[in-house]
């Protein structure tokens, strides 16, 4: 392990200073984090393989920005989550053009844009998590994935969700409960910070 | 639970043992599948991508970048200049009217001093520096400049080296700046009238124009005008945040 973040640290700092080979062994490394952040966030592959792509050329060109303070591998995955929070903002404010004209002339009701909150599923993941998510309210399920798998801090889970951050708030703190109760129970706060990045 | 309650909840109020966290994500992020085929082409398209834009969007002050290319191209004219007069090409200048001159380069034995050559890094501006350049050739050529052949090849590949190690620092030698000097910063690009790059939808904003890339407190940023309210917007380019946003009257 301490060899490999050794490597890390190496081939960060040669791809900083320009060196192709390296940063492609870093971008190839990291891809597999990249795409599946993207894939829960965007929640269609082919949604994931654009934004995936787009948060490889966002860490390519941040990369004279990092400095190790976090692992690699976390920025990276904060650079993936902010790239798909842009394109869901942006998603939300392009009006939707999409009817669908029948043969008789009548249309289908358009569609009021993207909506966002259904973008995170949990279909394809292996039954015992799949099991526990369906069986929390979907809104509580999505909070707690948003904030403890994606690692969302409450005012972004509140922009993209379209609530308040008290609601945020509240359906994580429920979701998280009711989950404890599924999968093991809660964790005593107090002590060591589950995750980074909170800007609360 | 009421409003008072949920106001006091911090991020990790009633967080879940690690382990369950650690299951979540591995089934969530861990087992997500990509092929290696889907990898491969991935990366390699970013690769090409950068390859194929590095001298024109990794940009630092954009004024100064097209300076350094306009810069780097003179030295590469130089160089192939050189060139020829080492295989003993004549060169005529056409200065204009009675003050047309003839440059003629013979097979000699003078060198060709430093100060021809440094002419077009000395220069601010393309324009001053193809100003320069014609005025400084006659000094240059008032003897016969004549560079043996292999002379000649050993300063062009210098040269082009020069050139192309410019385009290549560029963005590893971005300026370091003080957040609070941004404002100064800001009011000097406008006051030399640069270019701005137009963009969309970026980092959440609808409409701005990209004035400049610059270093803060080591943080690779962008320097914004957002064009909704016409303020400035300092932003960590790899995640977005906003590091300063402010006015140009000084606030």
């Amino acid at each position: 392990m301490a060899n490999e973040l050794l490597n890390e640290s190496a081939l960060v700092q040669r791809a900083q200073s320009g060196d192709r080979g390296a940063l492609e062994t870093l971008l190839t490394a990291q891809y597999q984090r990249v795409f599946a952040v993207c894939f829960r966030m965007m929640g269609s592959r082919p949604a994931a393989e654009d934004q995936a792509q787009e948060s490889l050329i966002r860490i390519s060109r941040g990369l004279a920005g990092f400095h190790g303070n976090a692992a690699f591998s976390t920025w990276c995955h904060r650079v993936a989550t902010t790239t798909c929070l842009d394109e869901l903002r942006k998603q939300r404010r392009r009006p939707s053009t999409t009817s669908l004209t029948h043969e008789d002339g009548s249309e289908d009701e358009k569609t009021d844009g993207v909506d966002i909150t259904t973008a995170i599923e949990w279909t394809d993941v292996r039954a015992d998590i799949r099991t526990a998510l369906d069986a929390l309210p979907v809104e509580f399920a999505r909070a707690v994935v948003m904030r403890d798998v994606l690692e969302l801090d409450y005012s972004e889970i509140a922009d993209i969700s379209g609530v308040a951050v008290g609601t945020v708030k509240s359906r994580i703190s429920r979701g998280r409960a009711m989950l404890a109760e599924l999968l093991g129970g809660n964790r005593d706060t107090g002590d060591g910070r589950l995750t980074s990045g909170d800007n609360q | 639970m009421s409003d008072d309650d949920v106001n006091q909840l911090t991020p990790d109020d009633g967080a879940l043992d690690e382990v369950v966290i650690a299951r979540l994500r591995a089934a969530l992020l861990d087992e997500v599948e990509v092929t290696d085929r889907a990898r491969h082409q991935a990366v390699q398209a970013v690769i090409d991508q950068l390859d194929d834009e590095s001298p024109s969007t990794l940009v630092t002050e954009l004024s100064s970048r097209r300076r350094n290319r306009m810069s780097s191209w003179m030295q590469v004219a130089a160089a192939v200049a050189v060139v020829a007069i080492g295989a003993g090409v004549v060169l005529q200048l056409q200065t204009g009217g009675d003050d047309s001159m003839e440059l003629s380069v013979k097979q000699a034995t003078v060198e060709r001093s430093e100060g021809d050559f440094s002419l077009a890094y000395e220069e601010d501006s393309a324009d001053e520096a193809s100003d320069s350049a014609a005025g400084a050739m006659p000094e240059a050529t008032e003897e016969s400049i004549v560079a043996e052949e292999s002379m000649a090849s050993d300063d062009e590949m210098a040269v082009e080296k020069a050139a192309t190690a410019d385009l290549a620092v560029d963005v590893a030698d971005l300026p370091a700046v003080s957040i609070n000097d941004l404002p100064t910063l800001v009011a000097e690009l406008i006051a030399r009238e640069h270019s701005p790059i137009p963009l969309s939808n970026f980092c959440g904003l609808d409409e701005g124009e990209l004035l400049a890339e610059v270093v803060v407190d080591g943080e690779l940023v962008s320097i914004i005008r957002d064009l909704a309210d016409d303020t400035y917007l300092v932003l960590n380019q790899a995640t977005c945040d906003v590091l300063a946003k402010f006015e140009l009257d000084g606030q």
